[in-house]
């Protein structure tokens, strides 16, 4: 099947990357962590990095993306130079909340506040708590189908976060995790996270995924969260990727709810060369609900691709979805939203809309709005659409004598203001604001 | 609950009814495909050297390519080597009805379209074709007073070899895709229509398809150009008798249309779906596609499609000229064990283009039903406009109804909206009409009706007739 992949030197160069840090890690060959780590190194190798003959890709082309001097035979390693005061360059930090600071991949305890001897909720790395938690971790990854950037993940994989919350605890201080990336490297940058709640938990999370000003190289960074919401649990993810301008970025999302429990994930995508969001939402009990809110201000070159899938698998559930983009320059947004009824999910209620707006002629945005329904008794419905400004709605502020670029800042802000009145953190909505202000303005 | 149970059981029952076979003699190719079957049939044919060179370029291009499997639907693939691609009836030259066989006769009054009847009643001219050579054509003299050519494409070949050379392949390569590969090698006959300058076509333009004797592909091939100022409303119709094997059906579609010209093009699908167990059926892989070649022209697409096991077929449009406009409307109803994967390519191209998708799904049974499409605005399509609406009812929860719009917008002045909904027929709403004294069965045939109202109302009146008993008789027992 892979016979005439372009730019076969792609995979020599991850082969390469992954022999050194084969090296690097001075493993126990035989150990169960090993071994899973080579399957599904050599699971990578025969997925191979997706072209655009890919249903999944169509519209975006890694294999072209990544052949353009990428130095993909390099780990990110040093994580040393960043420091404390490094930190203040981000959103959020006056917040009242448990912080969370990887950097380059690798989790800083010194810069983060974690709870300490706290039976409510207990937030580790996942390199520190060793090799067996380690282990189990990958074993956590049920919902997706065979992807080559979920093998990869778990193939270069050497830290992340495990955050738990126990039966009943309602966590009021929200979990702010930043995902630094110092940027003074070339090459590969990995981290897998697991975020779970137990029985009628509650928990809100905010994610940055971020890097240091002005040092802007070429990374690729594949991140990955498994996220488990149990029966009555509530959970709130917020999150928020400003990746520099030659950033690289692959986000996998992968929720499992269980029965009455409420998530809602939103995503923020404001920065990066190139990003690629999957998140996969699998509802296997009844009466679940579940929220995903996302917006794509782009702009330049960017390219963004949103990719959800909700999985109805029994009764009573509902989920909704709504994502905005806005494209400007020669930016390109893709958008594909699944929506999977199964046949025992009767009486589910499934409602997914995407809206863009264009600002530019050299822009692009593709969108898949998709359902596969196979249960009768059930309420589905989607809609998209793409246009630009309204002139009509621009001539009437103008007319009140309120200039051209802000009144069609005043647009593009009630157009985006149905995902922000949605974000509980003040502090964090008025960032988002200013900062879509800034990028579209 | 019990009482929809029986209505959803008498219509698993109910079974094909145009299910007969005419036993007219044919005179057959061996069966498979090869060069020299090409040959064969292009000899058949007396064609000319060009278009036999035409059909082995596709036969060789046909060779290197693979049979799709991006469609939602699961099928045992055809031996394409157990195939007859060439089958006649042996009566040919006929000038008048009169001629005949009375057997073919027999089979229209069976499917009540009646030749004589048609012609007398409604003035459609009546292109038949049985199997794949056409054996009757009415109301040629009067459409040619008009300079209006109608006939079967392989006359239009003989007669008007300069038209079918300048447009034959012009908006279906032979290199396209599988099945329009495999239809541009082995294509055996087909309708041909050419509207000239300022004409507007007075009546309607009708074929009846028909796949007749056993083990028969049926390649179909079909091309239809409208000058300047020109209009022409083309329907299409068919139904085939029941059969256990699974036949072939690629037919290619090809439309032209110039500045200002207006094409309608109707479709009332209604091939051998298999039985209620699966087996059997027509797989139905069309490849129809019009262009809008010139300024202000419009093509429409309407297309009502309750037959087939596997159906896959897009018909599309390439809005080229500035202001031009393409529209399609489609009910597409399956039941039992039957597969549809369908809908619509808009490719906008020109300045101010314009196009409009109505796509209504209802699916039974244990069938699966998809609509796919495209939307595409290029960067130089200025004000292109777009608005699409695909619904889908499911009655029954064995069956499945899918939906796969693709929007790529490569300008600011695009504006695309979509919107589709999946739903069950509201108890509320059967409620409604027992509660006024209408029968559940009978209320079931006024909702569905009413949900495809918007596409029915687009089918010229005589269609409209045949294409609502169509829906009753599909849904039987059930539905209306």
């Amino acid at each position: 099947m892979n016979k005439e992949l372009q730019n076969p030197e792609i995979e020599q160069d991850f082969k390469i990357a992954f022999d050194t840090l084969e090296k690097s890690i001075d493993a126990n060959e035989s150990s169960e962590l090993h071994l899973k780590r080579k399957a599904a190194f050599d699971a990578f190798l025969k997925l191979a990095i997706p072209h655009a003959k890919n249903e999944e890709y169509k519209y975006t082309n890694f294999r072209k993306a990544l052949a353009k001097d990428f130095s993909l035979q390099k780990l990110s390693s040093k994580s040393d130079k960043f420091e404390k005061s490094d930190l203040d360059q981000f959103p959020c930090q006056t917040f009242d909340a448990y912080k969370v600071v990887l950097v380059n991949g690798v989790l800083r305890t010194d810069l983060s506040s974690l709870p300490e001897n706290d039976n409510a909720i207990t937030i580790k790395g996942v390199k520190a708590s060793g090799e067996q938690v380690f282990s189990t971790l990958l074993d956590e990854n049920i919902i997706s189908e065979p992807d080559a950037f979920v093998a990869l993940n778990t193939a270069f994989l050497q830290d992340g976060v495990i955050v738990e919350v126990a039966k009943n605890q309602q966590i009021g201080k929200p979990v702010v995790i930043y995902r630094i990336n110092t940027g003074d490297f070339e090459g590969l940058l990995t981290t897998r996270s697991l975020v779970k709640l137990e029985e009628s938990a509650s928990l809100d999370v905010i994610e940055f995924t971020v890097n240091t000003k002005g040092n802007d190289r070429k990374t690729f960074q594949n991140h990955l969260t498994e996220v488990r919401v149990a029966a009555n649990a509530q959970l709130s993810y917020y999150k928020v990727q400003d990746e520099g301008e030659a950033s690289h970025l692959v986000d996998n999302t992968e929720v499992v709810q269980y029965r009455d429990s409420v998530a809602s994930i939103y995503t923020f995508t404001l920065g990066g060369k190139l990003v690629r969001n999957n998140l996969n939402i699998s509802l296997e009990e009844e009466h679940i609900q579940t929220n995903m809110y996302g917006l794509y201000p782009v702009k330049d070159k960017q390219h963004v691709d949103n990719h959800t899938t909700v999985d109805h698998k029994k009764a009573h559930c509902e989920s909704n979805e709504l994502y905005k983009g806005i494209m400007a320059d020669k930016a390109t947004a893709i958008f594909n939203g699944k929506i999977y009824v199964r046949p025992q999910a009767q009486k589910t209620n499934a409602f997914q809309s995407n809206n863009n707006i264009v600002l530019s002629d050299h822009a692009t945005i593709n969108t898949k709005p998709q359902l596969e329904i196979w249960a009768d008794d059930v309420k589905c419905s989607h809609g998209a659409t793409t246009s630009s400004v309204d002139p009509e709605q621009m001539f009437y502020l103008q007319a009140r004598g309120v200039g051209k670029s802000s009144a069609q800042r005043i647009l593009l802000r009630a157009f985006a203001a149905e995902i922000f009145e949605k974000v509980k953190f003040e502090e964090l909505r008025e960032y988002l604001g200013k900062k879509m202000d800034t990028l579209i303005g | 609950m019990s009482k929809d149970d029986q209505i959803l059981e008498d219509f698993t029952k109910s079974e094909y009814k145009y299910g007969f076979e005419s036993n007219i003699e044919s005179e057959s190719a061996p069966k498979g495909l090869s060069e020299d079957i090409v040959r064969f049939i292009s000899e058949k044919k007396n064609e000319p050297e060009w278009l036999l060179e035409w059909r082995m370029k596709a036969y060789h291009h046909w060779l290197t390519l693979e049979e799709p499997n991006w469609p939602n639907v699961n099928y045992p693939k055809p031996n394409y080597q157990d195939i007859i691609y060439y089958s006649a009836p042996k009566k040919k030259k006929i000038n008048s009805l009169d001629e005949v066989d009375p057997e073919i006769l027999e089979t229209f009054k069976k499917l009540g379209i009646s030749l004589e009847e048609q012609k007398r009643l409604t003035g459609v001219a009546v292109d038949a074709v049985i199997d794949s050579v056409s054996i009757g054509t009415s109301f040629k003299e009067k459409l040619g007073e008009l300079g209006i050519v109608f006939c079967s494409f392989s006359e239009a070949v003989q007669e008007h070899p300069e038209l079918v050379k300048k447009y034959l392949g012009s908006v279906v390569p032979a290199s396209d895709n599988y099945f329009a590969a495999l239809n541009s090698a082995v294509f055996s006959d087909g309708s041909f229509c050419y509207i000239p300058k300022g004409v507007r076509c007075p009546m309607e333009l009708s074929t009846y398809f028909r796949i007749n004797a056993a083990n028969t592909g049926q390649f179909e091939r079909t091309l239809i150009i409208a000058d300047d100022d020109s209009y022409v409303s083309y329907l299409e119709g068919c139904t085939a008798p029941m059969r256990d094997e699974n036949q072939l059906h690629a037919a290619v579609v090809e439309i032209v249309a110039h500045d200002r010209a207006e094409v309608k093009y109707s479709t009332v699908q209604n091939w051998y779906p298999g039985d209620k167990n699966g087996k059997g059926g027509i797989y139905n892989f069309v490849t129809k596609r019009g262009i809008c070649a010139g300024d202000d022209s419009k093509i429409s697409w309407t297309q009502v499609e309750t037959g087939s096991a596997v159906t896959w077929k897009y018909p599309s449009c390439i809005l080229k000229g500035d202001r031009s406009i393409g529209e399609f409307y489609s009910v597409a109803v399956t039941n039992n064990y039957q597969q549809a994967d369908t809908g619509t390519k808009m490719i906008h191209i020109g300045r101010d283009t314009k196009s409009r998708i109505v796509s209504k799904g209802v699916s039974a049974g244990r069938s699966q039903n998809s609509y796919r499409g495209l939307v595409e605005i290029m960067p130089r399509a200025h004000n292109a406009r777009n608005f699409s609406q695909c619904d889908s009812l499911l009655m029954g929860d064995k069956c499945g109804a899918h939906t796969f719009p693709y929007i790529e917008v490569k300008n600011k002045s695009g504006r695309v909206e979509h919107e589709a909904t999946t739903s069950k027929i509201g108890e509320d709403q059967i409620f409604y009409c027992n509660q006024r004294g209408i029968g559940e069965e009978e209320a079931v045939a006024l909702i569905v009706n009413g949900y495809c109202k918007e596409v029915l109302n687009q089918l010229p009146m005589e269609f409209a007739v045949e294409a609502q008993k169509l829906l009753a008789l599909t849904l039987e027992g059930s539905v209306g």
